[in-house]
């Protein structure tokens, strides 16, 4: 597989005045059909590098080269054939259509007056096919919503072909559905259209679910960067390494990062999926730990006395079941019984306790 | 181009064809219209005194508008454009400032012994006000590659406007009161002081400023996405930038030396054709807004010669009378205008 975007030994700042380096001895490979996501935090310098990426800012040193050659030797029209972009920039023109906004992709391929070719015309339709977008054409941009625009904005980049598609933070102020349609579209281009498509992104779910691959730029400016399989950065610490900061803790198991919180109790929790899961989020996030297990679980259901020997080891015993009519919880501490029909209820109880 | 267009085009020249020989019929001397098409097609006419009124006066007057009305919408709609600011337009970010601190320089400085100006020469105050527009469009141009903020530019450009204004204060107070009275009266506007001999030289500029400006039509449909997007598909901002405001100097600098400081058809028209018309495509958007300048421009000469027929009513009070509504029925209708223009 031939690369479409290849860094060695890149440096990238600013210069203004002086030289502001961001960040140095950056290696990078971007091959095509794939969705990569890049990842860090605030100041990272994620965006210093996909502007460099995309050509509009010149690295400091080292080399950046765009399908073979060098980016520096390449014209601004060339550079325009090969990247294409989605910005945060809002787009608001009163009567710009759609339609309009994917055509103005085609402007590094049509002549000096805009005219439209037969090639020009196919490559516009294609674009607004695959992002599902045809039924908008004739629409006026500013009527659509925050999604639709998304995809308006990412059928002008696909019009505009070449084989690299940058995008700054395309998932922004969007809801979860227009997220994950958002990903996966960018995912089902990059495999179907054969492109390095790069997304730079603070949402780390999502990113987990849906890239092929994960860039990320630790918050230390002297961290190389870790680039690789999601599941494999998880699996190797980088993922926490580039994120990890005090007192936040990263959970391996969800890949999510978590502030934790003073450990005030600890509970037995059994029963069934998926109330069990959720009953742990709510009390954890109350300080109250959980503790699943399967004896506990077993010997509450089967008999009291079983259950009285665990109650005087101290902890409680709540046991989640699914009747007919919703979810219960059945709460236990020595003699003490309760059940309860919701979580608040729940939680109410075991405030007053702990 | 898209469907419909070329009958719509076709009638806004109509119009202006029509409003046209209207202005030519008006004045202190009405002209029947089969007289003015006599006269204007070489039929000797039975009446000589309306032949030279119409060949000497009314005709450059008619043209001037013409020619006034075009170049001032399109530099409105090219600085709208450019800097992604419906408020925009030569007068509103000082340009026209600029251009008359050059003639006042012109017209005043020999009064303190800074510059001696042997005599009126029409191609003089042109080159001023020109140079004076340029300097202004200069800086705000170096202004907006530091700022990137369309706000502090019209603060800047409005400060720019105070600027010129209290060094024209100056040279008035050491002016005799002749010619600050010519000043006074350049700022007032006027259409009829073009006459052929300046006509030749405002024309061809018009003309090659509004060709320059239908040339750029493509990458100003690009910055309707806004600069940064403009660059990503290929467009030179460092080629195009200054080539924007080459075309807007040439307009607005040249009309405003000739015609006065004209105010609110380069605001206003752009804004008027975007709603009627519904375009935002550059390529049409273009020609409609030139054709949409002409009609107003001409508009405001009939209207001012209605109202004082043959008296100088000055025309930048007409313009604004028609211009200052338009803008604030805009505003109360968009309410966001801001964000959608």
């Amino acid at each position: 597989m031939k690369a479409v975007l290849q860094a060695h030994n890149l440096s990238i700042g600013y210069r203004y005045r002086q030289e502001t380096l961001v960040r140095a001895n950056i290696e990078l490979m971007l091959e095509p059909g794939r969705l990569v996501c890049l990842m860090g935090p605030n100041g990272a310098g994620k965006s210093t590098l996909l502007r460099t990426l995309a050509g509009v800012q010149l690295p400091l040193a080292g080399e950046l080269l765009l399908q073979g050659t060098p980016i520096e030797k390449l014209s601004q029209q060339e550079k325009a054939k090969a990247i294409s972009l989605v910005l945060t920039d809002p787009v608001h023109s009163a009567n710009l259509r759609v339609l309009e906004v994917v055509q103005l992709g085609r402007y590094p391929h049509t002549g000096w007056f805009g005219g439209m070719g037969e090639a020009d015309r196919k490559a516009v339709e294609q674009a607004l096919d695959s992002t599902e977008t045809r039924h908008l054409a004739d629409r006026k941009l500013y009527t659509l919503s925050d999604g639709q625009r998304q995809k308006v904005l990412i059928a002008r980049a696909l019009a505009q072909g070449g084989q690299l598609l940058l995008l700054d933070e395309p998932t922004a102020h969007l809801d979860l559905v227009h997220r994950i349609q958002i990903m996966h579209l960018l995912r089902q281009v990059a495999q179907e259209q054969q492109k390095a498509v790069v997304v730079a992104t603070h949402e780390l779910d999502l990113a987990l679910q849906t890239a092929d691959r994960l860039l990320l730029m630790p918050h230390n400016a002297h961290d190389p960067l870790a680039e690789g399989l999601p599941e494999d950065l998880v699996l190797n610490g980088s993922l926490e390494k580039a994120f990890g900061r005090p007192p936040f803790m990263f959970d391996m198991q969800t890949g999510r990062f978590y502030q934790p919180l003073p450990h005030k109790a600890s509970v037995y929790l059994n029963g069934a999926e998926p109330a069990r899961y959720w009953t742990e989020q709510v009390l954890r996030r109350h300080g109250i730990f959980t503790i699943t297990d399967a004896g506990a679980a077993n010997s509450a259901a089967a008999a009291g006395a079983a259950t009285a020997a665990t109650a005087t080891a101290g902890a409680a015993t709540i046991e989640v079941q699914q009747n007919a009519v919703g979810w219960m919880w059945h709460y236990q501490q020595g003699v003490f019984e309760q059940q309860f029909f919701s979580l608040a209820g729940l939680l109410r109880e075991l405030s007053k306790r702990y | 181009m898209p469907k419909g267009w070329g009958w719509r085009l076709l009638l806004l020249v109509l119009v202006l064809a029509l409003l046209f020989v209207v202005d030519l019929s008006l004045g202190a001397v009405a002209i029947p219209y089969g007289s003015i098409l006599e006269i204007l097609t070489g039929t000797p006419a039975e009446n000589k005194v309306w032949e030279q009124i119409l060949w000497e006066f009314r005709l450059p007057k008619a043209l001037t508008a013409l020619a006034a009305g075009s170049a001032l919408a399109v530099s409105g709609l090219q600085m709208q454009t450019l800097f992604r600011n419906p408020l925009a337009g030569p007068f509103v970010l000082g340009i026209s400032s600029g251009a008359s601190l050059g003639v006042a320089v012109l017209l005043m400085a020999g009064s303190i012994g800074w510059l001696i100006v042997p005599e009126w020469i029409p191609w003089l105050t042109a080159g001023a006000a020109a140079l004076g527009a340029a300097g202004v469009l200069v800086l705000i141009f170096l202004a907006a590659l530091r700022l990137q903020d369309s706000m502090a530019l019209l603060i800047l450009g409005l400060m720019v406007g105070s600027l010129a204004g209290a060094v024209v204060s100056v040279l008035q107070f050491y002016s005799g009161a002749e010619k600050v009275q010519a000043y006074m009266i350049w700022t007032f506007g006027s259409l009829g002081g073009v006459t052929w001999p300046e006509l030749q030289v405002v024309l061809p500029v018009v003309v090659v400023g509004l060709v320059l400006a239908q040339a750029l039509a493509k990458p100003l449909n690009a910055l309707l996405l806004g600069e940064r997007y403009a660059s990503s598909v290929g467009v030179s901002m460092g080629k195009v930038r200054p080539l924007i405001l080459i075309s807007t100097s040439l307009l607005a600098g040249s009309i405003t030396a000739f015609c006065g400081p004209i105010a609110f058809v380069g605001l206003a028209v752009p804004h008027l054709c975007r709603l009627l018309f519904h375009i935002s495509d550059h390529r049409l958007l273009l020609p409609v807004v030139m054709l949409g300048g002409a009609i107003l421009l001409l508009l405001c000469d009939i209207l001012a010669n209605i109202l004082a027929a043959g008296g100088a009513l000055p025309l930048n009070a007409i313009t604004t009378l028609f211009g200052a509504p338009v803008v604030l029925w805009l505003i109360l209708r968009q309410r966001a205008i801001g964000k959608m223009f």
